[in-house]
């Protein structure tokens, strides 16, 4: 086991930009990926654990999100929000691939409602610009798809009035 | 098509057809309206954003990383969540759910986020987006379809072609009436009935609003049934009009789901169709619209959807004819029936006594009917609904006292009466009410002949009363509230007590100069 004085089992993980981590058992059984790792292999926790999809930022983020969370029981909620709200658009995207790998279902939720709150109701060339994407449809494909859009059908937005 | 910058990994991975659909879906002829603005194919240049430059030092580290990554699933096979497969389909699945393959060669910063990912997302945002999340890529397009479960087709070609099938393939509510009535190009113009709308232009009023020639023909609709019952095998509910056995029989094969439907325009023949839909629960059929389309539904097609349709829990019939033996064959066959609703009917004379035969039927509504029953039969012959608990009149024409009569005879158990907008309740016709015994609530609202006189017999015969509303009956004056129905008010559970519409009015206008003659109220200068 991971060599340590005091009570608590640490567990080490190194980060793709090996960077290695300890990290309190209890803690990093909550990455599920983790878990099943070493639930397969006793002996592996020898030596550090790698994770090559979770940069050194993402995963100290993540340690600290599942350490307050844990202490701040009742205060979950707001302490959620301010975690979500302080990181950018880009550090979100990272964090989700990384809580997604690591396959920690709350964190994911979480960030996921985080995103959709970010982007919920907004314009086609924000959400463009928040995740990156560059459009692949030509003028011509976008002239018809806004026309399939408002002749072919309805009812998809819930504001439409049934006659 | 325009891509991102040339990725330096493009020729390691294919390029995963799943999730750049082909140009093939474009390519259609598609004859949709013209686009509205002639759009110049504009030179794109690239200004380079923070997420491209990061990604193009990151791009080739983040291959490795994913290869890893799949072999160390393959490794430790996490099972908690659905993680994607280690390689990519061969072939677009649009029709499944499961979670794609992860990833294409696709630079953009989303294609790290694999199709699960996604659909979490989308699946916290209101439907409405998927509007407007169509238009950010084509993956999206196809990705944000696959949360829409309810839609109304408007444009036949939408079906035919198949953009529907593969724009939203995991519908459960489809409704494609409007899409079987040609509109007339440059009308203005939409005439609204209760169960639809059309849009008109000035040549058709001496036809009725709809000229026969507007409506897409049986073969038509049935080709596009056939469709839909071989791509949505999931549907729950279905709104189509002038579909015919054939197209229904389809449905019944394909989509055994399937438990609402509703069908405009309806005749007898197309019913044969239905009986292979054995989990139908909901239906409405329509069969004649004044002004739209004449169907015939008679004791044929009735007794066909009995006989088919045992599972049947709610039936709504408009416009419908047919008789005793049609309701009968119904109330026979339908066990589980508990709401019937008659709209317009045109039924013989005599059905109501068929409702006996409905052993489960709880709520009877009839709607904007023009009679009630034209020769009921002797009260002895009439037998009851004894189950029947809720009965609603809407804008029905109950002047007739015989019909009246026997409707309350077959319905004596009934615990509430609703009545609202019928003409003809004077009251004597309302006093028939008190043949029920058990009333517990009473509503009236627009019933303007109704006196208070009338209202008092009837509603103090009633011994177990909880709950009364009277809402716009303006013959019904306050002042006239005699000491009984004082105290009879004063134990009721519930008392809604607004007879005189009229001076609630009026007195919510004072001041405000409206209701008065028009040239006065032009005339006053302003305050």
């Amino acid at each position: 086991m991971a060599t340590t004085t005091d009570e608590t089992k640490k567990i080490t993980l190194r980060t793709a930009d090996n960077q290695q981590f300890e990290v309190d058992e209890a803690i990093a059984m909550e990455f599920v990926t983790v878990k099943t790792f070493f639930d397969e292999n006793p002996d592996a926790a020898q030596e550090p654990m790698p994770l090559p999809n979770v940069s050194a930022k993402c995963l100290s983020s993540i340690i600290e999100y599942c350490k307050e969370r844990r202490s701040a029981k009742d205060d979950a909620g707001t302490f959620s929000d301010e975690f979500a709200k302080a990181m950018d658009s880009e550090s979100l995207k990272e964090m989700i691939l990384a809580a997604n790998y690591l396959n920690i279902k709350d964190l994911l939720e979480m960030l996921n409602q985080a995103v959709a709150d970010r982007i919920k109701n907004k314009s086609v060339e924000y959400v463009r610009r928040f995740f990156g994407i560059e459009s692949d449809y030509s003028p011509e494909e976008e002239a018809k798809l806004r026309a399939e859009n408002a002749w072919a059908f309805d009812g998809v937005d819930p504001d439409d009035d049934d006659f | 098509m325009s891509r991102s910058p040339e990725s330096p990994i493009s020729h390691k991975t294919n390029p995963n057809p799943n999730l750049t659909p082909n140009s093939d879906h474009y390519d259609e002829n598609f004859n949709l309206k013209p686009p509205l603005s002639s759009i110049n194919p504009k030179s794109k240049s690239r200004t380079l954003t923070l997420p491209d430059i990061w990604f193009k030092e990151q791009a080739l580290k983040h291959v490795i990383y994913k290869m890893q990554h799949q072999q160390q699933q393959q490794f430790h096979r996490p099972s908690a969540s659905n993680t994607p497969s280690a390689s990519p389909p061969s072939e677009p699945d649009l029709t499944s759910f499961q979670s794609l393959s992860v990833d294409p060669a696709a630079p953009d910063c989303t294609s790290l986020l694999s199709d699960e990912l996604l659909l979490r997302i989308f699946s916290k945002l209101p439907i409405s987006q998927h509007v407007s999340n169509s238009l950010v890529c084509k993956r999206w397009l196809y990705l944000s379809g696959r949360s829409v479960r309810f839609l109304r087709v408007t444009d036949w070609l939408f079906v035919v072609s198949g953009r529907v099938f593969k724009r939203f393939p995991n519908l459960t509510d489809l409704d494609i009436v409007r899409s079987c009535i040609r509109k007339p190009r440059s009308s203005g113009i939409l005439v609204t009935h209760k169960t639809m709308s059309v849009n008109v232009d000035i040549s058709y009023s001496l036809n009725g609003f709809l000229e026969e020639t507007a409506l897409l023909p049986s073969s038509s609709v049935d080709q596009g049934l056939k469709m839909i019952a071989e791509k949505y095998p999931t549907l729950q509910r279905l709104v189509a009009i002038g579909a015919s056995e054939e197209g229904l029989l389809r449905i019944a094969e394909g989509c055994s789901m399937l438990q609402e439907l509703e069908l405009h325009c309806c005749g007898d023949l197309a019913l044969v169709g239905i009986s292979g839909i054995k989990n139908l629960q909901v239906v409405k059929l329509i069969g004649f619209v004044d002004g739209y389309y004449n169907s015939i539904i008679s004791d044929i097609g009735l007794t066909l959807l009995a006989q088919g349709c045992r599972r049947l829990v709610k039936l709504e019939l408009c416009g419908c004819e047919g008789s005793y033996d049609g309701i009968k064959a119904i109330g026979q066959c339908c066990q589980m029936l508990e709401e019937l609703t008659l709209s317009d009917h045109r039924m013989d004379g005599g059905w109501l006594s068929g409702l006996s035969f409905c052993g489960n039927l709880k709520t009877l509504r009839l709607k904007s009917c023009k009679t009630i029953d034209k020769s009921p039969g002797l009260d002895e012959h009439l037998g009851s609904c004894f189950t029947l608990e809720e009965l609603h009149l809407q804008q029905c024409q109950i002047r007739d006292k015989q019909s009246v009569k026997a409707l309350f005879l077959v319905c004596e158990n009934v615990r509430d009466i609703i009545l609202q907008n019928c003409w003809g309740l004077e009251d004597d016709v309302f006093s028939l009410a008190s043949i029920c015994r058990r009333v517990k609530l009473v509503s009236l609202e627009g019933c303007s002949l109704l006196t208070i006189k009338g209202l008092e017999s009837v509603v103090l015969s009633w011994k177990e009363l909880q709950q009364l509303r009277v809402v716009s009956c303006n013959n019904i004056k306050d002042t006239e509230v005699t000491p009984e129905l004082a105290t009879l008010f004063s134990v009721l559970k519930e008392l809604k007590w607004r007879p005189d519409s009229r001076s609630l009015l009026s007195s919510n206008l004072e001041g405000t100069g409206m209701g008065k003659k028009g040239g006065r109220f032009f005339k006053r200068s302003k305050d």
